[in-house]
């Protein structure tokens, strides 16, 4: 063969190798479609076990003979990836597993179905939990999950320093004065101001604490007293006590519980999932000493609520499936099963009833059940607003910009009241 | 058979003419056997790119549910709301201060660095190698590891200024501080591509330049600027094209490190255009921004070109 010839062959194979290779990346069928005439149904979920354990997801098949096809997707662009393809309704996805924070958006945009629940469910699940995956009065998620942020604290840093458990502002601030020793760097408290979810989510605890709501209805509420003086709240206990860490304004809820691991940190609000953190010895130095109790309120001591729930894509082919799925999900002998493993409260009362009565348990962990089941009780539900996603990063904006002295908090809730307020009256 | 001496001439023009309409035909065959080859993949490729710019286009153009088939024709409406907005402009002047401290960072270092190579003897390769180490790492690994170096309390940076008694800052939680660690974090991506580049365009000098040079008396300085700089020009601008593209869309070391923050002071345009395209989904606006962004970046590419064009034209 001519050397010609030789370097065309090449050429020839490369290319086709080329074309082959590009195919090939493109190829892969749709997962929510029918297997060869199976019965089937694709749920999106997080990536890794997060709120749920994914082998118990075998047991649907088993008592369903439906196919389950799992789609995972980080937490941190969940709601992404769902709206774009929720807006190329290619019917891809059937189940998602759905985040409060943009479950009424999603709903407000047609992208989710509404679920009526059986009238057992209805009695048994949570009020607060129903009403957090809920958007103009309709149901779009089953809870599966639900929290309510609450006060972790040092035990035995608060017998040293004698000093009560606060339960007003006023009293928060004097116990993490108290509690702050430079020397050995501990903080008596930590603030987190970090433009992120979570730290928002910890400011508008505030804003509730303090007598204030972000949007009432179709109107924004914010830009009140309440606002203000919960932000005040925040920059006191970071600039005039110095109760708190110097780089907490860039802090999120997981450098708290980092802190708190590491014995640094005497009080701060945090999620459930802390608690199994902070009570390992292998992951926190000061197990033993760890409680948790409602935060510290100025007219009240309730917080947000938080759910996690199975909602149907509107876009779903497998509608029929999607919902048996939701309906052994989210029954009693299922979430009996998951709170096991959790060995946090479920939103089925009765289920919750159970694990807070069981004597095996040790009385600190019970104590802790008692706090998780109260807070999410008094829990209040915010996020039942179109475009929640939008405002919810208003708030973080505004509170990172107040928190690292960019803006004052008068300026800054007046900005921000009025940008929630343009997002509100978009079509 | 017997040529005769009267017909070579004729005979050489004719095996000529014969010779070159073979190579002819040859050289036909094989630029349409390159084009076949080629066919395939670059239909591809002009569907891949060009799919998604005209797609973009057209978004640009409707109303935010566009992308539902029930979209409504808007003209200029979302990018007269996009240059009116307060945020877009912040943020596009925030991207050009990035670029623009990036860019002059990035050159003056590479620039120092590839001197310096060039003027190594032993162990060059070993430090090449030790240099292109970044080009290997992800930007969003890399946000990762800025994130936790500069973490203020648990980042091993703060832990050794303890050690030697000198100040913490905040870093992610001042403004300044957390503009530091996203200008950080692009430097050390890209300083290596420069350095690469440069070191490249310094090999090819002509040694009798530099002769001359040395011959007339010229300092090390006089050398360098009258000598060397001008003809690492060429060099120059294909890096300023190719980091000026990239520094400009920055998106992952922002979105991990500071997620924009503190208070919007580390929002770029790619992070702005993303928060209204996928969270607020609005994604007219979003599509108006991209094509915004694509504009300004082709618009001094297109420079950035000319000047080269005009530079080897001149040379």
């Amino acid at each position: 063969m001519g050397r010609a010839a030789k370097s065309r062959s090449v050429s020839l194979l490369l290319a086709s190798a080329l074309t082959l290779t590009m195919s090939a990346c493109g190829g892969g069928g749709q997962p929510g479609s029918k297997v060869s005439g199976e019965a089937s149904v694709t749920v999106a979920t997080l990536s890794g076990d997060g709120f749920w354990n994914k082998a118990n997801m075998e047991d649907f098949t088993k008592k369903t003979g439906i196919k389950l096809n799992i789609l995972e997707f980080p937490h941190d662009n969940e709601y992404e990836k769902l709206v774009t393809e929720a807006v190329s309704g290619s019917g891809a996805i059937d189940v998602i597993m759905a985040d409060q924070l943009w479950l009424g958006d999603f709903a407000a945009r047609g992208f989710a179905d509404p679920i009526e629940l059986d009238d057992e469910s209805k009695a048994d699940i949570g009020a607060s939990s129903q009403e957090s995956l809920s958007f103009n009065g309709k149901l779009y998620a089953v809870p599966y999950e639900t929290q309510a942020p609450v006060l972790y604290y040092r035990t035995d840093l608060m017998k040293q320093a004698g000093i009560e458990v606060p339960k007003t502002w006023d009293e928060m601030r004097t116990a993490a004065k108290k509690l702050t020793d430079s020397s050995k760097g501990i903080f008596g408290y930590s603030i987190e101001g970090k433009q992120s979810i979570d730290p928002a989510i910890h400011f508008i605890d505030k804003l509730i604490q303090a007598g204030g709501s972000v949007v009432e209805g179709d109107k924004v509420s914010l830009d009140s007293p309440a606002a203000v003086k919960a932000l005040q709240y925040l920059l006191d206990l970071q600039y005039t006590d110095n109760s708190s860490p110097e780089g907490a304004p860039g802090f999120e809820t997981n450098d708290l519980t980092n802190l708190m691991a590491q014995g640094k940190l005497a009080m701060a609000p945090n999620w459930q999932y802390a608690w199994s953190i902070l009570t390992d010895p292998k992951q926190s130095k000061v197990p033993e000493d760890v409680a948790l109790t409602l935060e510290p309120g100025d007219v009240t001591n309730a917080t947000t609520v938080w759910s996690w729930g199975w909602g149907i894509m509107s876009s779903s082919k497998n509608k029929e499936n999607a919902r048996a799925f939701i309906n052994w999900a989210t029954s009693a002998e299922t979430m009996t099963g998951l709170q096991a493993q959790r060995g946090a409260p479920s939103p089925r009362k009765s289920l919750s009833q159970k694990l807070i009565g069981d004597t095996s348990l040790t009385e600190q962990k019970r104590q802790a059940l008692k706090v998780f089941a109260q807070a999410v009780q008094n829990g209040k539900a915010v996020t039942g607003v179109k475009s929640w996603p939008s405002i919810h990063d208003e708030i973080s904006l505004m509170l990172s910009r107040v928190m690292s002295r960019q803006a004052d908090p008068q300026t800054a809730v007046t900005t921000t009241a009025q940008r929630i307020q343009e997002i509100l009256d978009q079509k | 058979m017997t040529i005769q001496a009267s017909e070579t001439p004729r005979l050489r023009r004719r095996t000529t003419a014969v010779a070159g309409r073979r190579l002819g035909a040859m050289a036909r065959a094989n630029r349409r056997a390159g084009l076949l080859l080629t066919l395939p993949a670059s239909a591809l490729i002009v569907v891949v790119v060009a799919f998604p710019i005209v797609w973009a286009l057209r978004i640009s153009v409707y109303s935010d549910d566009a992308v539902y088939a029930t979209g409504e024709f808007v003209g200029l409406n979302n990018y007269t709301k996009l240059l009116g907005s307060s945020d877009f402009r912040t943020y596009l002047l925030q991207t050009a201060g990035f670029v623009a401290t990036a860019l002059l960072v990035e050159v003056a270092l590479g620039m120092a660095t590839a001197l310096a190579l060039h003027g190594i003897g032993r162990g060059r390769a070993v430090i090449r190698l030790i240099l292109v180490m970044p080009l290997m790492v992800a930007p969003v690994v890399s946000g990762f590891l800025f994130r936790w170096m500069f973490t203020d309390q648990f980042g091993v940076v703060n832990h050794f200024l303890a050690v030697l008694r000198l100040p913490e800052p905040p870093w992610l939680s001042t403004v300044w501080g957390a503009r530091s660690v996203i200008l950080l974090s692009d430097v050390w991506l890209a300083t290596p591509f420069v350095t690469l580049v440069l070191y490249a365009a310094l090999m090819g000098v002509p040694e009798e330049l530099l002769e001359s040079a040395r011959v007339e008396g010229a300092s090390a300085l006089q050398t360098f600027v009258y000598v060397v700089l001008p003809q690492l020009v060429p060099a120059l601008l294909v890096v300023l094209v190719f980091r000026f593209g990239d520094a400009f869309r920055v998106f992952d070391t922002v979105y991990i490190i500071t997620q924009g923050g503190p208070g919007g002071a580390t929002e770029t345009l790619s992070t702005y255009i993303y928060r209204e395209t996928f969270r607020g989904a609005h994604f007219g606006l979003g599509a108006a921004g991209a094509v915004v962004m694509a504009a300004i970046i082709l618009g001094v590419c297109v420079g950035l070109y000319a000047l080269m064009k005009k530079r080897s034209s001149e040379q």
